[in-house]
């Protein structure tokens, strides 16, 4: 049992390995922490995926793929159905409508640098 | 998300939704300016807030044993305790360049920071480290918590806590005392695994809210909650002994404050496993319908909630060929059967006060019939228990939020009516009828000075109808000396009404005549012990150890004594000393982001009189070690898991008076137990495969002259460790 989980393991490792992992930046609406936990999570379990993370201060979704398996208008398609533009893609409105009130336009940042302008 | 209220770690005192408060405030930045939208959530809970364009925040229902995360983008992340009576002013500083992951990822088990005692929080995703089956088997990668093998014919697992029996633990549900009475034996597996939220474990005489049963700890469980679960979720499980399983839970939001839940299991054991090849069946075939209705209500100041539960369990075990439907008493093959129905209603009700924050009540009831049939060989058991139970529990402050009390009233009624008949000439044959009524009283004192000092002192009296008056002091206290380090010391008595038939079922499946010596006394106990808590930063991640150290010593027992004679079960009350010295240590690592690694090792000096000896209790391992290893990535998408326990040598009854190749070694061999488990996780839930005690370790001739079962040497009742070997399973999750 122990032997066959090792090989399997190991079968698994080489054969990603071969496959050409390729990198892509999606410029995304995303604007608060639960907006980041949502679309990796969601993207984490999409077909081909190696690895996610969105960077909340330039709202860019870094996601590495494996090139065969998926590829980036798949993934820009993706992320509109979570409820964010992607790139210039728009979101999906039923699936924006979805989203908890402070993943919504006007809930977080914008706000805070037209605040911070005003004050300013 | 708001509205998705309280999961509560008070619930192990008994307190449903009480404590809960509404914390406001604002979040700063050093210079002053409101930070708009910043997030506020409180530990380990996936429930939080978002400042608005004030940097204002509201969060309701908070614990003051929660902790608050104030998180900004670009800011350090700050971890408060919150405060109730006025605004908190939070203060986040600019962080460094790099903008570091704030990551709220609570551990699957960990020590509750702020409870005054012991208590080890025991999550959904820690349960789903082992996927089977029910709530006996949901401590297995649990250290505190050990599991072990009843009997070689009946299957019952059963727990230990500080290697005492668990019937010295009081196990409740949602604050409810739920496994007790006949049901102490076989109640877990009546709770299967796939309806529990998460699992408190208390180690050492308990709360006197929840009454005087917890002698060595308390065990709480909460089940799904219909405000917060998934709306669909389905469980398959398939294991290679044939056992088939299948869980659903669904919720069913009815109005804005109105809630319901419906949680369902079924499961079969329909193959004969036969693997040591002695006739008998390793495991009973089994068959169980479970079903449980809640409605919930969840007002501003109102909260109430009201459910059934009722389940119908049939097994048949013993020679290979005996039926569900076969008649014990002619049947040609020795026969085991235990058949049991329940019906339970349930509910509670509370109140909370939006003026008066630290005022509370609430009142908890249940009222529940249980029956059981079946017995082993010729010998023939009926039972039924008939309970009803209610516990008002008020809350409030003296003068300020640094002296705390609790007070309140129970009522328990609890009616037994048992029979037994042996068939034999010499043989028990006799019923037991009683009916206890014990209402009772109970003031709890909490003094936390500050938030590194808690003292609870307790104490109820209950008027026992049949026993006399309980007095029952407990004191507790918790002492965080230093911010990583924190000590804690318990005191507390216990008592408890024995039911030697049931929790001897395992005796049935031998030829050992039961001799019932004792005059029925209730079993009384005093428990204290210490604990020490590090958590330490080594190489930027938390190491966490925990040593803990109980000492429970009988005022009295009943004892279960194997060791008068081969042929012969002494049931009498405690001639003598008995006592349990327990102590642990454990650690836990997370040695990267993925791997998390948990060992522990336990020494059990557990001592009973039997036989006119003072000497160690029979099938205890007074060493144990025990290692957990998870690996996990992001979000679950692949997790692996491994367990390893180590059993050291444990007595044996003495049976030097059978002939000669029916004696046993004075003591069993030591051995290893592992289970795996793999899952991948998908957006839709996950599947699993996992295999249990994988190195195929079996006892060897568990029975005792198993080719005559009728004559006078059988014997089940000497096990020591797993009869069914290599065990391997696998199953999906479906959320919706």
């Amino acid at each position: 049992m122990k032997k066959l989980l090792l090989s399997l393991f190991v079968f698994t490792l080489g054969f990603a390995a071969q496959a050409q992992v390729k990198n892509i930046g999606i410029q995304t609406s995303a604007i608060c922490e639960m907006c980041k936990e949502r679309l990796e999570k969601d993207l984490t379990f999409e077909k081909g995926v190696k690895s996610v993370n969105l960077d909340l201060e330039t709202k860019v979704l870094n996601i590495a793929y494996i090139n065969g398996k998926t590829n980036p208008d798949v993934l820009r398609k993706r992320v509109t159905m979570v409820g964010y533009n992607a790139d210039s893609l728009k979101r999906n409105p039923a699936a924006y409508e979805k989203l908890d009130p402070c993943c919504k336009d006007g809930a977080h940042i914008d706000d805070k640098t037209d605040q911070i302008k005003n004050r300013l | 998300m708001k509205y998705l209220l309280f999961i509560s770690i008070y619930a192990i005192s008994g307190l449903w939704a009480y404590g809960q408060q509404t914390v406001t405030g604002k979040v700063q930045s050093l210079n002053k300016e409101y930070l708009i939208g910043s997030t506020v959530q409180i530990l380990g809970k996936e429930r939080g807030a978002v400042t608005d364009l004030n940097g204002s925040f509201e969060l309701a229902d908070v614990l003051a044993s929660d902790k608050l995360v104030f998180s900004y983008i670009g800011f350090d992340t700050d971890t408060l305790s919150p405060i109730f009576d006025q605004p908190m002013l939070v203060i986040l500083v600019d962080g460094d360049e790099s903008l570091e992951e704030v990551t709220v990822r609570g551990r699957t088990e960990s020590v509750v920071e702020e409870a005054p005692f012991l208590n080890i929080l025991i999550t959904e995703a820690e349960l789903q480290k082992a996927a089977c089956c029910n709530l006996s088997e949901s401590f297995e990668t649990n250290a505190s918590v050990d599991v072990s093998y009843a009997d070689a014919v009946t299957g019952t697992k059963m727990i230990q806590m500080m290697g005492l029996d668990g019937r010295y633990v009081l196990i409740s549900r949602e604050g409810i005392p739920n496994i007790r009475g006949l049901n102490s034996r076989l109640g877990l597996t009546f709770v299967p695994g796939t309806w529990i939220q998460s699992i408190d474990v208390g180690k050492g005489a308990g709360s006197v809210i929840n009454g005087y049963e917890s002698m060595t700890g308390q065990i709480n469980v909460e089940l799904m909650k219909p405000e917060i679960m998934d709306k669909w979720y389905l469980n398959t499980y398939l294991n290679s002994f044939g056992r088939l399983e299948l869980n659903a839970n669904h919720a069913i939001p009815i109005a804005e404050k109105w809630s319901s839940a419906v949680l369902f299991h079924v499961s079969q054991q329909g193959t004969e496993i036969d693997q040591n090849e002695d006739g008998f069946m390793d495991i009973p075939k089994t068959r169980q319908l479970n079903f449980l209705n809640r409605y919930k209500y969840t007002g501003e100041r109102l909260m109430a909630q009201i459910g059934v539960n009722v389940f119908a369990s049939e097994s048949a075990g013993g020679q290979l060929g005996f039926g569900f439907r076969d008649d014990l008493s002619t049947s040609a093959e020795y026969g085991y059967e235990l058949d049991t129905r329940k019906a339970e209603l349930f509910g509670k009700i509370g109140m909370i006060y939006p003026n008066k924050p630290t005022q509370s009540w609430g009142f908890q009831y249940s009222l529940s019939y249980q029956d059981f049939s079946g017995g082993a060989g010729r010998r023939l058991y009926e039972g039924t228990e008939r309970t009803a139970y209610g516990n008002f529990i008020y809350q409030n402050i003296i003068g300020s939020s640094f002296h705390q009390y609790k007070t309140g009233a129970s009522f328990l009624y609890d009616a037994f009516d048992e029979s037994f008949d042996s068939n034999s000439p010499n043989g028990l044959d006799s019923t037991f009828i009683r009916a206890e009524k014990v209402p009772g009283v109970f003031f709890e004192y909490n003094f936390i000075p500050n938030e590194n000092i808690t003292v609870v002192a307790g104490a109820r009296t209950d008027f026992h109808n049949l026993f006399g008056t309980y007095f029952t002091p407990r004191l507790h206290a918790r002492w965080a000396f230093h911010p990583n380090w924190t000590i804690r010391g318990s005191v507390g008595k216990g008592y408890r009404t024995p039911n030697a038939l049931m929790e001897n079922s395992m005796v049935w499946v031998s030829s050992r005549e039961i001799q019932f010596l004792a005059d029925l006394q209730p079993e009384i106990s005093w428990n204290t012990g210490l604990s020490l808590v590090a958590n330490l930063t080594i190489k930027e991640k938390p190491l966490s150890i925990v040593a803990d150290y109980f000492y429970t010593s009988f005022v009295n027992q009943l004892v279960y004594d194997q060791d008068v004679s081969s042929d012969q079960l002494v049931i009498n009350n405690l001639e003598g000393e008995s006592f349990a010295k327990s102590f642990q240590i454990e650690a836990s690592y997370p040695f990267s982001e993925k791997v998390d690694v948990k060992a522990a090792y336990k020494r059990y000096d557990n001592l009973m009189t039997t036989n006119g000896i003072l000497q160690q209790v029979p099938y205890q391992s007074q060493d144990r070690f025990f290692l957990n290893a998870a690996y996990a990535t992001k979000f679950d998408k692949w997790k692996a898991d491994m367990t390893v326990n180590w059993f050291g040598p444990m007595r044996l009854p003495n049976t030097s008076d059978s002939p000669m190749e029916f004696q046993l070694n004075p003591e069993s061999p030591d051995f290893f137990m592992v289970n795996v488990q793999i899952s991948r996780g998908f957006r839709w839930g996950s599947i699993y495969l996992g295999g249990e005690n994988i190195l195929n370790f079996k006892q060897s001739n568990p029975i005792v002259d198993p080719e005559n079962p009728f004559g006078s040497n059988f014997d089940a009742s000497m096990t020591w460790g797993p009869i069914a070997g290599r065990m391997i399973y696998t199953g999906f999750r479906l959320k919706i």
